[in-house]
């Protein structure tokens, strides 16, 4: 063959691999068209959580004789839900196949970047100075929130590998509850909090900065319990499907809400002053409001669950016959995947719902073992005739029950009390 | 999908028309160069492919022959562009081409090629990775001048057209929105010419 041809043979033979392989699935088009539906919730329950306490729980540092005793009273009454306010403000949600950051570890290879649109939710758009949180208000953010705090919400989010994934992370930039107060070394009222939300000053307390670290952490280098919200722990199957899945994710704020008092000493005048605000129980570790290494150390009492399923191929479990309350006020039903283990007072369950309600669902297919949880003390202050919110009383293993796509299985829990 | 291998079908036939019924001359006489190319590769900015790629860089080589004529000639090209996102998307294109290259009639020390194609893009996307070959239509300008007597230094700009949205959405999708890609590179080009 002379060079002439080839050349030509050359070119024939190009062309007709262009003609190879023009069907099949759509490429580019999956770049616009996200399987993976996020959603984001602000409960301990996975399905019909309960609606808002009326009250928040207020800590025992209100009852404290040193508080007591000041000339004036320091308010310990509860918080009514009407007055209560939330402002919350997320960077965005990273995700990685492995669990654990050491010092060597490149963070672009190890995190995948799939939900990476800020967040911004309140309680309500209107700012101090008659200014109005624009962020908030563009991003539906009051929708958004009462979302958060029932169903959930759908955070933006691009799919992902499939794969098992341990480590999730939440990168809370702010928290604010409103209110807010502080209080003279007499006890008598000082001024309210103000903080800054979407570059606007507003009525409350950013409590990120309390919960970032939790009591007898040593050193500021232990792991921050907030920014990032994570967990390393978890066992996230994300399915290999063309179907449309759900990452579930859930933050356990609502109903959780306590009252807290702090013993501060003001910077510029060395006055002893006292910080009142709203936020999450601390049924973890018993916080002293003048304990001078953990009064500001509430980190590790916000808790998180995460979980993949495609809804199509999920059943549910409906609950019979079970005692219900159990003497508690609040009480849930739970499922963990058969034989992993749960700790009630550390972890919050793969799935649960309010014990009104009795069945379950969204369970991908297998089996579960269902506990009750009950809020029946409060642990952390060795209060047992009271409440935090949090349910760490849970039965044992109530019973083991296998789920079927598409097939409500039933449960009957005869006598399951929490111990 | 008919229309699409007709269109294909016909872009080939003329090609290879052009080839066989190119005037017989010696093979010394027939100018031919490779080349390769290095540089910025984008989404077209203000496409819908654009929300979700992010600028990267690519690169490729070529191989061009004066047939049927020094001023129009068959050019074969494959490239590799890699784009990337803030997020976990990214996309993998490796477009074959093959293409008319027409030397623009300008009476100046630089020479000017309009060129226009046929692609087989081979397109992998990530985080599914998934992969398929889409048909895509190349039009691109070419800047070079000579540096010397083997080498050519030039400048080139490559606009694809990824056709995808003749592909049936997947089964079991619902509101499943099909695109198409349009694609933007601009290369730095070395090609040597193999005869003089």
């Amino acid at each position: 063959m002379n060079k002439n041809n080839f050349s030509k043979s050359i070119i024939i033979s190009f062309l007709i691999i262009i003609l190879i392989n023009c069907t099949g699935k759509p490429i580019l088009s999956e770049l616009a068209n996200s399987r993976i539906n996020v959603i984001l919730k602000g409960t301990y329950e996975s399905n019909n959580p309960y609606s808002w306490n009326t009250d928040s729980y207020v800590d025992d540092a209100y009852s404290s004789a040193t508080i007591t005793g000041l000339t004036n009273v320091i308010p310990g009454n509860a918080i009514p839900l009407v007055d209560q306010k939330y402002y919350i403000d997320i960077a965005e949600i990273r995700i990685s196949k492995q669990n654990e950051i050491t010092d060597t570890t490149i963070l672009e290879d190890y995190w995948h970047y799939f939900a990476r649109e800020r967040q911004v939710l309140c309680s309500e758009t209107a700012a101090l100075y008659e200014k109005q949180l624009d962020s908030c208000d563009t991003n539906n953010g009051v929708e958004k929130i009462n979302e958060f705090f029932n169903e959930g919400f759908s955070y933006p989010a691009v799919d992902l590998e499939s794969g098992k994934y341990q480590h999730l992370a939440i990168y809370v930039r702010k928290m604010i509850t409103y209110p807010s107060k502080s209080y003279n070394s007499d006890g008598s009222f000082y001024d309210d909090i103000v903080a800054a939300f979407d570059n606007k000053r507003i009525n409350g307390y950013d409590i990120s900065s309390r919960y970032q670290w939790a009591a007898a952490d040593d050193t500021a280098e232990d792991t921050p319990r907030l920014f990032p919200l994570q967990r390393t722990d978890l066992s996230l199957e994300i399915p290999e499907t063309d179907k449309n899945y759900v990452l579930e994710i859930r933050v356990f704020l609502k109903n959780l809400m306590m009252k807290h008092l702090f013993e501060y000493t003001e910077i510029d005048t060395g006055e002893i002053k006292y910080l009142s605000f709203l936020g999450p129980s601390d049924h973890k570790a018993n916080h002293q409001f003048n304990d001078a290494t953990n009064k500001g150390k509430l980190g590790g009492n916000i808790l998180i669950a995460a979980r993949a399923y495609v809804p199509d191929e999920t059943g549910s479990i409906r609950i019979i016959n079970d005692t219900g309350a159990d003497g508690s006020v609040m009480f849930y039903y739970a499922v963990m995947p058969s034989g992993e283990t749960f700790d009630s007072s550390a972890e919050i369950p793969y799935a649960a719902t309010n014990g009104g309600n009795n069945i379950i669902n969204n369970l991908p297919e297998g089996d579960y073992d269902i506990y009750k949880t009950c809020d029946k003390s409060r642990n952390a202050d060795d209060i047992t005739s009271s409440t935090d919110g949090f349910p760490e009383t849970a039965s044992l293993s109530c019973a083991t029950v296998s789920v079927q796509a598409g097939v409500e299985s039933q449960v009957d829990l005869g006598t399951c009390d929490c111990q | 999908m008919k229309k699409i291998k007709i269109i294909i079908i016909s872009l080939c036939v003329l090609i290879n028309t052009s080839i066989i019924m190119a005037e017989e001359i010696s093979e010394e006489q027939i100018k031919q160069q490779v080349g390769i190319w290095f540089g910025p590769v984008t989404p077209l900015p203000g496409t819908e492919i654009s929300d979700f790629l992010d600028t990267y860089l690519g690169g490729g080589g070529f191989y061009r022959i004066a047939l049927p004529s020094n001023e129009l000639m068959t050019e074969l090209g494959v490239s590799y562009s890699y784009y990337t996102s803030d997020t976990t998307a990214a996309l993998a294109s490796t477009p074959l081409y093959a293409a008319l290259a027409y030397k623009l009639p300008f009476n100046l020390p630089v020479e000017f090629h309009a060129k226009a194609g046929v692609c087989a893009n081979i397109l992998k996307v990530y985080p599914e990775k998934k992969y398929n070959t889409l048909p895509a239509f190349l039009g691109a300008l070419e800047m070079s001048f000579p540096a010397g007597k083997w080498v050519n230094i030039g400048l080139r700009s490559d606009y694809y057209f990824v056709y995808e949205k003749y592909l049936d959405p997947p089964g079991d999708a619902v509101n499943y929105k099909m695109i198409n890609g349009h694609f933007f590179n601009l290369g730095l080009m070395v090609n040597i010419n193999l005869n003089r």
